[in-house]
């Protein structure tokens, strides 16, 4: 939908002298904008491996890619389901408390305090140095997995919503109080609305932190999962059994992403820009 | 003496004394001294003066955004204690909430009292009508034009049926061909929902065209005021009358005098 507001003629002069480096030719607008980068990156690899071709240690051609993919093919759907359990779970532990909080953070200013205090002080620890820690106090298995990835939301989100609060206009309090509002009214049909775009901005970073954060966690001793999977091919020096679980995150990445983009749109249909022009 | 006595002499909006003292880095500053003024039911009354003159923050302290150093200010008698809803705000800057579309901004202070639902919408419909928006109602502010959202702000704030409408230089960010309509307008609304209005402004010609009384504040100096007799009802072609020129030439030169006057003040 979004890909059929092509720019009219005087858009396009607009454009022009807005975007930075001109805009881009008529035949490369679109959803081939999209593609042609990505079909010309294709062809340089085929060009490399299969007709230079370089060692596949360093980067398999798509041959060897593709009877890899079907040697992996039985263990993936474990391990997708593994993984994706994993960061579904974290993601939603971490982002509900998040918006929660931040929720609480915008309604009262005694729960904006001390969790102000709180976040300033968490959010410059390294998320990874939290690992052991983590083991510790959750055991080995999914637990402390799943916690690093609710953390890392958790924080993104906080943050985030406790800077959206802050930029509300104070104008609009303003004139929903003159408009006869009570503090709860106020809270409800002015702070909430007007902080959704930065929240679901936030969301989105925390969806796409949440798989970093689960291969991070995987790497460092899951018995299951695409993390682990890219381990294993790691000391079997296959390449080409890394980068298909890489090619298969970033695909679920981009999955999640659109939903909540698609999402948010919807929620932000009033803004002045809607997030998915870009 | 009786002063509480809801008498057709009594003030709708009065000031008493109000004193306003910012503390700023090169020391306190005042902005108001001593202003007393006594607005009446049914008038429409200016202030000009320049920028930094206190005029917006006189506003402020009537809508209750802001508390004075020291004096009162009272509506039908009782006492300002904070922002409330007899008493509307129309603000330079775009105070339309741009999640809700504009039925539901003109029905916000509406919904924020609790009148029931059906007589929300025929009011809502009425307001949307009297500001000439039909059939917006269902757009949300980014579809609408700077001018046709400042009617929007107007319809919100006259919808909620207050004592007293405050308006910040409501048309200083717009262009002139919008201002002057949504001046005409506002005289129609006004004359129509026989309301009191405080109207800030630096254009004189704007206070001329619309006011009973124009308030000439001059940071800290007792208010000047000037009876604007001009007569009503008042159509755009009046704009480019002599009569209206002459008084806004004589608007003109009192407030240089005050200026003038102010400053020896300083001098000594």
């Amino acid at each position: 939908m979004e890909a059929s507001s092509v720019p009219t003629i005087s858009g396009e002069e607009g454009q022009q002298a807005t975007k930075p480096g001109g805009t881009l030719p008529p035949w490369l607008q679109g959803m081939s904008r999209r593609v042609v980068p990505l079909v010309v990156v294709l062809i340089i690899w085929v060009i490399v491996t299969e007709v230079i071709g370089v060692n596949p240690l360093f980067l398999p051609g798509p041959t060897l890619m593709w009877s890899t993919f079907l040697d992996m093919l039985p263990q993936l759907p474990g391990a997708i389901r593994y993984s994706m359990t994993m960061i579904l779970s974290g993601f939603a532990l971490g982002t509900g408390a998040g918006v929660l909080l931040g929720l609480a953070m915008a309604y009262s200013w005694v729960v904006r305090f001390g969790a102000e205090s709180i976040t300033d002080f968490l959010r410059p620890v390294p998320i990874f140095a939290l690992i052991p820690l983590f083991i510790l106090w959750f055991g080995i298995g999914m637990m402390p997995q799943i916690a690093l990835i609710a953390f890392g939301c958790f924080v993104i989100v906080v943050v985030n919503t406790s800077e959206a609060i802050r930029n509300v206009k104070p104008l609009y309090m303003q004139a929903a109080y003159t408009l006869g509002a009570k503090r709860r009214y106020a809270y409800r049909t002015v702070i909430v609305p007007a902080i959704i775009p930065e929240v679901i901005g936030a969301v989105r970073v925390a969806a796409a932190a949440s798989f970093g954060l689960d291969v991070a966690a995987e790497f460092l001793g899951a018995q299951q999962g695409l993390g682990h999977l890219m381990i294993n091919n790691q000391l079997y020096l296959r390449t080409e059994g890394i980068l298909i679980p890489i090619i298969i995150f970033s695909l679920l990445a981009l999955m999640l992403d659109t939903v909540l983009r698609r999402s948010g749109d919807y929620l932000t249909r009033w803004s002045e820009r809607t997030a998915s022009e870009h | 003496m009786d002063r509480d006595g809801p008498t057709m002499e009594s003030p709708k909006l009065s000031f008493q004394e109000v004193t306003m003292v910012f503390e700023t880095d090169h020391g306190p500053v005042t902005a108001l001294r001593d202003v007393s003024l006594d607005i009446l039911s049914g008038e429409f009354v200016c202030i000009v003066g320049a920028s930094g003159g206190g005029k917006s923050t006189l506003l402020h302290i009537a809508a209750g955004l802001r508390q004075q150093t020291s004096g009162t200010v009272m509506v039908d008698g009782h006492l300002v204690r904070g922002p409330g809803p007899d008493r509307a705000v129309i603000f330079q800057d775009d105070a339309v909430f741009p999640w809700m579309r504009v039925a539901q901004n003109v029905e916000y202070g509406l919904k924020a009292q609790g009148v029931p639902a059906a007589d929300r919408q025929s009011r809502v419909e009425q307001m949307i009508e009297l500001v000439g928006l039909q059939g917006w109602g269902p757009s949300y502010p980014k579809q609408l034009s700077g001018g046709m959202r400042k009617r929007v702000d107007i319809a919100r704030a006259f919808a909620n049926r207050p004592e007293v409408v405050l308006m910040d230089e409501p048309f200083g960010g717009l262009d002139a061909v919008t201002k002057e309509s949504l001046q005409v307008e506002t005289l129609r609304i006004w004359e129509r929902e026989h309301k009191t209005i405080l109207f800030v402004t630096h254009d004189l010609e704007e206070a001329v065209f619309l006011a009973d009384r124009i308030v000439m504040l001059h940071r800290g100096e007792p208010p000047h005021i000037y009876d604007n007799d001009l007569p009503r009802p008042r159509t755009a072609e009046l704009r480019t009358s002599s009569e209206l020129q002459k008084r806004r030439g004589e608007l003109s030169k009192l407030l240089a005098g005050q200026e003038i006057e102010s400053g020896a003040h300083y001098g000594a």
